[in-house]
Formats: structure tokens, sequence, C-alpha cells
């Protein structure tokens, strides 16, 4: 997208889940097909999508906590998949998580300090160096240092949220992946965490990847937007020109589907219909054929490739195979 | 003034300092302090411990010593509160001392199979797959056998003894641990504080100890406390049936098995034993189960 070096950068990630029913295997979940996408060091990509689009997945396939069937991730210039036990544990460290559940995300038996300071102590750092980072951990997200010593069920889902960031900054990541890191939240809650991932981004330079359901809070915070649907990115572009001019009809329909304060600004695009299909059995041609309300013959039978009809712009719908073509023809 | 102090953000209406840190265990403390009947039961069971470990201040009588002519004399008798054996032996001292080997027996097996049962378990859960298939299947060969049957078995194996007896409960008790540590891990291992500590580059070994164990302790706990009770009646049939300590050791089970021919003569006094295994492995139980609601454990 630009000259810049992408701090990270996801090629053709795939990842399926084998269902089991009794002993048999009966077919397999496409979780993640064929995702790429690139990251610049300072920038935040948010990834949009229903539940069960393989959002979540595409976090994990990142972090390496579920192994990809095939793909490259390469992040700071290094191949991940190339990389085992101490090396990779370094590189590793570069990128953190802030998870969905503010209280399942920190362990009850553990105070908050203990917490905080536990990707430390994993790193080796000494007590006394595992004290003071957390005492300035807690003060950079807002919390005192006396809350070191409180434990998770005393604290409110917000504070929670501000302990799981504390965390995922402790060991200095250039990366942070946030989960669904609001959705658990209440509104007003929402939006202190959202300003204290923007303020701490600006602070200490960090690059998110911010996945979420809520197209608000995506635009609210992303530079770049992913939209995903059963498992395949169906749109990229900045969040400027997503919001602005969407192509796809599938992120249409999504962004029909905000509620708008305004009645005059209401949309009136057609609602998409019927439920998500299963992605064990995902349709043929284009994934989103079945709910599209402009589908053609040709999107059941071909995968629509990606295509850039404006600089910046991709995306993978059969609307602008000809566009595409007269623009290079011409 | 007292409205936007209601409409200051929540977080920072909190006062540090005005609530005090409470972690889980302070708060099952203070739990198990207002309840008077694991107060009762833990009272139980201190004393007995404590009589055990302190047999040698409490009796002057040799537990191994006896008068022949001061046999089998009953409850109550001037010299010897609790009267005397077959054998004229003081049975106040016999069952203080007695205590010391019942409660070891029925003790460390299950503190030995807890340790074992709950790696196993914790084990089989996190890494799934072959490794669990391996290790489950192995416990679950135990259970062709009756528990009870199964620990005659081994102690007849290894021959009587003290260890053996050990050895054979601790054997028998290890795969129920280990499927109450299977099914609590399980639920552990799905939380995003498992994740987030894999993506702080923490290894399956620290996960297991600083992630899992603390938080399965509890449901573990109150199982393998239910079975002290267990524990210490099959240690006492196992030496009632001759494979644990042998006579002339004092231990309860071994004292039923050679007074039962006095049964008819001294009822009473034969009784006795029977009713410290009884007493003990209750406390014990009743304990559990208030430990179980003191920790808030829904079911294991």
């Amino acid at each position: 997208m630009s000259a810049r070096q992408s701090l990270l950068s996801v090629r053709k990630l795939r990842k399926q889940f084998p269902v089991h029913l009794g002993f048999r295997r009966t077919g397999m979940v496409s979780a993640v097909d064929d995702v790429e996408f690139d990251v610049q060091a300072g920038d935040t990509l948010g990834i949009v999508g229903e539940s069960g689009c393989g959002k979540s997945t595409t976090a994990r396939l990142i972090l390496g906590l579920v192994k990809p069937d095939a793909g490259e991730i390469a992040f700071d210039s290094e191949h991940l998949n190339a990389l085992a036990g101490r090396e990779r544990k370094a590189i590793k460290r570069g990128m953190q998580m802030v998870f969905q559940d503010p209280l399942g995300s920190v362990n009850p038996r553990m105070s908050i300090g203990e917490n905080i300071g536990f990707p430390l102590r994993v790193h080796g750092y000494s007590a006394q160096q595992i004290r003071n980072r957390t005492s300035q951990l807690l003060e950079q997200v807002g919390l005192h240092p006396h809350h070191a010593s409180y434990f998770p069920h005393q604290l409110s889902g917000g504070q929670l949220q501000r302990v799981n960031t504390a965390r995922a900054l402790a060991l200095e990541p250039k990366l942070i992946i946030c989960d669904e890191p609001v959705s658990a939240l209440d509104k007003s809650i929402q939006a202190q965490v959202l300003n204290l991932l923007l303020d701490l981004q600006q602070q200490l330079g960090l690059t998110y990847v911010f996945i979420s359901h809520d197209l608000n809070v995506v635009e609210y915070v992303s530079d770049y937007v992913a939209v995903m649907y059963l498992g395949q990115v169906v749109e990229q572009c900045s969040s400027d020109e997503l919001y602005r001019n969407p192509l796809h009809p599938y992120t249409r329909v999504l962004l029909s589907s905000i509620p708008q304060v305004d009645p005059e600004a209401r949309r009136t695009s057609a609602p998409v219909t019927g439920d998500i299909p299963s992605a064990l059995n995902p349709p043929s041609g284009c994934r989103f054929r079945t709910r599209c309300p402009l589908a053609m013959d040709v999107c059941a039978v071909e995968r629509p490739v990606i295509r850039h009809p404006t600089a910046g712009h991709a995306v993978a719908c059969h609307l602008y195979d000809s566009d595409t073509a007269e623009r290079s023809a011409a | 003034m007292a409205v936007i102090e209601l409409l200051a953000p929540l977080e920072q209406r909190d006062e540090i300092g005005a609530i005090r840190p409470r972690s889980y265990y302070r708060e099952v403390g203070e739990r198990l302090r207002g309840d008077p009947v694991a107060l009762g039961s833990l009272a139980v069971v201190v004393v007995i411990f404590g009589s055990a470990i302190g047999a040698p201040l409490l009796t002057t009588y040799d537990p191994l010593q006896g008068s022949i002519l001061a046999r089998l004399l009953p409850v109550g008798s001037d010299s010897h509160i609790l009267g005397t054996d077959e054998q004229g032996r003081d049975m106040l001292a016999r069952l203080l001392y007695g205590g010391q080997l019942s409660l070891f027996a029925g003790i460390a097996p299950v503190v030995i199979s807890t340790a074992i049962g709950t790696i196993i378990g914790a084990v089989a859960a996190y890494f799934g797959g072959v490794v669990e298939t391996l290790l489950m299947r192995a416990m679950d060969v135990s259970y062709a056998f009756p528990a009870l049957l199964l620990a005659i078995g081994i102690a007849a194996a290894l021959g009587p003894g003290l260890t053996s007896t050990i050895v054979a409960i601790t054997i028998v008790l290890i795969p129920p641990v280990s499927r109450v540590a299977l099914s609590a891990t399980r639920q552990v291992v799905v939380q995003e504080y498992v994740e987030a500590a894999s993506v702080a580059g923490a290894s399956p070994r620290q996960i297991i100890q600083y992630q899992l164990l603390p938080n399965i302790a509890s449901p573990i706990f109150v199982y393998t406390s239910g079975l002290i009770g267990l524990a210490i009646v099959s240690a006492s049939g196992l030496s009632f049936l001759g494979l644990g300590s042998a006579p002339p050791a004092p231990e309860w089970g071994a004292m039923l098995n050679t007074m039962r021919g006095s049964v008819y003569v001294a009822p009473d006094v034969v009784a006795l034993p029977g009713l410290m295994i009884f007493v003990t492995s209750v406390a014990f139980n009743v304990l559990s189960d208030c430990l179980r609601d003191a920790l808030d454990v829904k079911s294991v």
C-alpha cells in the first residue's frame, strides 16, 4: 500500500478445522481461506465481519495459538514459520494480544500485579524489575499502582480491560492484536478504553490489528479496514475510502446496517436476508452469492479474484471484473 | 455537588485503599470461619491428630507391653480408663499410638496420589490428542477391578507391611484423582488467560504450573479431602486382613483383627478401634463437604 516496510505481512493464510461426528471425520470447516494483508508500522488495521467469519481465528493464527495449514506470516521481516525455539520466542514477544473477555482473560488466582507481571516473569526478569515495571504499566493505563495487590473479581470490566492492556504492553511489543477488546463493555466504558488504546498508540508508536464486529468502533480506530466474509477477505482499503465508497455488496449491506441517529441520513439499501451459510459446506464460486442482492450467474461458477478498481482499494467481486478489464485495456 | 460525583466515571470513584485486596483463599477462610459444622469437624480432626502426635505425653503406658494379670479389663477400670486388650495392654495407649499409624496410612496415599494424579490429569488435558489418550486409557485399566480388590491384590503381591498398604492405596487412588484433574483442567484450559500466557511466551510447564494448577486446585482439593476418610478405612481394612501393619503394632484395623475373638467377652473394648476409624473418617468427610461449600465448587 505504501513504500514503507510492512511490520506484519500475511500471505495465503489458510486454516481448516476437522469436524468429527463420533469417531468419523465428517468434514472440514474452512475457517480462514487465503487471507492476505499487510500492516505498516504505526497503522491500525481493522478487521470486520459477522461472528464466525474467521476474524478471531486469523488473530490466533498470527500469534501462533493455532497452527496454520498453509500460508506465510512475516513479522518485522522475519518469517515466523521458519523460526523455532528461542528465536521464535524472541520475535514473538514483539506481538501481543488484548482479549475480548475482561474477566476471562485474567487469572483469577493471581493478583492484578502478578497477572501483568507474568509475561516478564516468563522472560526471566527479576522480582524487583517486575514490580517497578508493573507499577509503571498500571499508571500508563490509567490505574493506580495500588491496584497491583487487588484480585480480578474486585475490579470492574473496564478496569480489567486496562489490566489486560497493561499485560499486553509489558514486553514492549511493536504489534498488538486486539480481539474485540471493547465488545464486552458498556458504551461509556468502551469510549474510555478505545481512547486509552489510541493514546498508547501515539505515545508508544504501536501498531494495531483491531478485530471487531462493530463498524462504528472500527471506523473510529482504523487507518485501513479489511472486511471478512466466511473466512475470506472480500474488501480492503483505507478506512475513509471504505466508509465513503464501499464497493463490495457485502460491505454496502454491512454499512447500511449501522444504526443511524439522523433519520434523514438513513440508507435504504436492501437488507441482507438469510443466515450466514455453513462454513462446513460453503457456496461455490463467490461465498456471498447466496445472500447477495446483485448476484449474477458467474458468481456461482467462478471464485472472484481480487481486483483493484481504484488504487489502494481491493475488492473480490465479479461486479468489478469488467471495470478492471476496461481500465487495463485503455 | 452530589450529582457531579455520581456522574464521575465509575473507575475514578472507588478510592484507592477504600477496599482491601482480598484473595480467593482469604474469602474461603472467612467463609469457613462462619460455618459451625466446619469448625466442629475441624476440631475433631485436630484433636485426633494432636492426640496421635502427642501420645507419649498423654499416656505413660507402653502400647506394646501388656500384663497377663490385667487382660480384657472393661472400659472404666481404675488404672486403665479404656480397659485392656487380650494381652493386657492399655487400650488408651494403643489407640493413641495406633492413630499415628492409621492416620499416616490413610493420609500419605491421598497426598501422594493427589500430586501424581493432578499432574497426569493436567498434562493429559493440556496436551490433548495422543498424550491424553495414552495417559487416560492407562488410568482406565484400573477401573476394570473393584478398587478394594485391586488394593488387596497389590498389597498381597508386595507382601504385608505399612509401605505396601500405602503403595497399594496410592495406586488405586491415582486414576480417579487424574480424572477429576482432567475434567477440571479442560474447563480452565480454554480460558483466555491461558492463551494470554501462551502469547507471552510461557512454556507448557510454566502454563501448567502457574496458570492451570492454581485454578484446578480447589475442585481437586475438595475431591481428595473426601478420599482421606475412604483411605483410612481402606488402610484399616488391609491391616484387618493381615496385609498392613503386622501385630503387635497398634494399628486400628490390625487391633480389630487380633481382638475379634474377644468380642463376646468384652464387646465395649473390642469396639473402640472401630469407633476411632468411624469417627475419624466421618470427621474428614464432613470437613470435606464444608470445604466444598467454602471453596464454592459446584460439584466434583
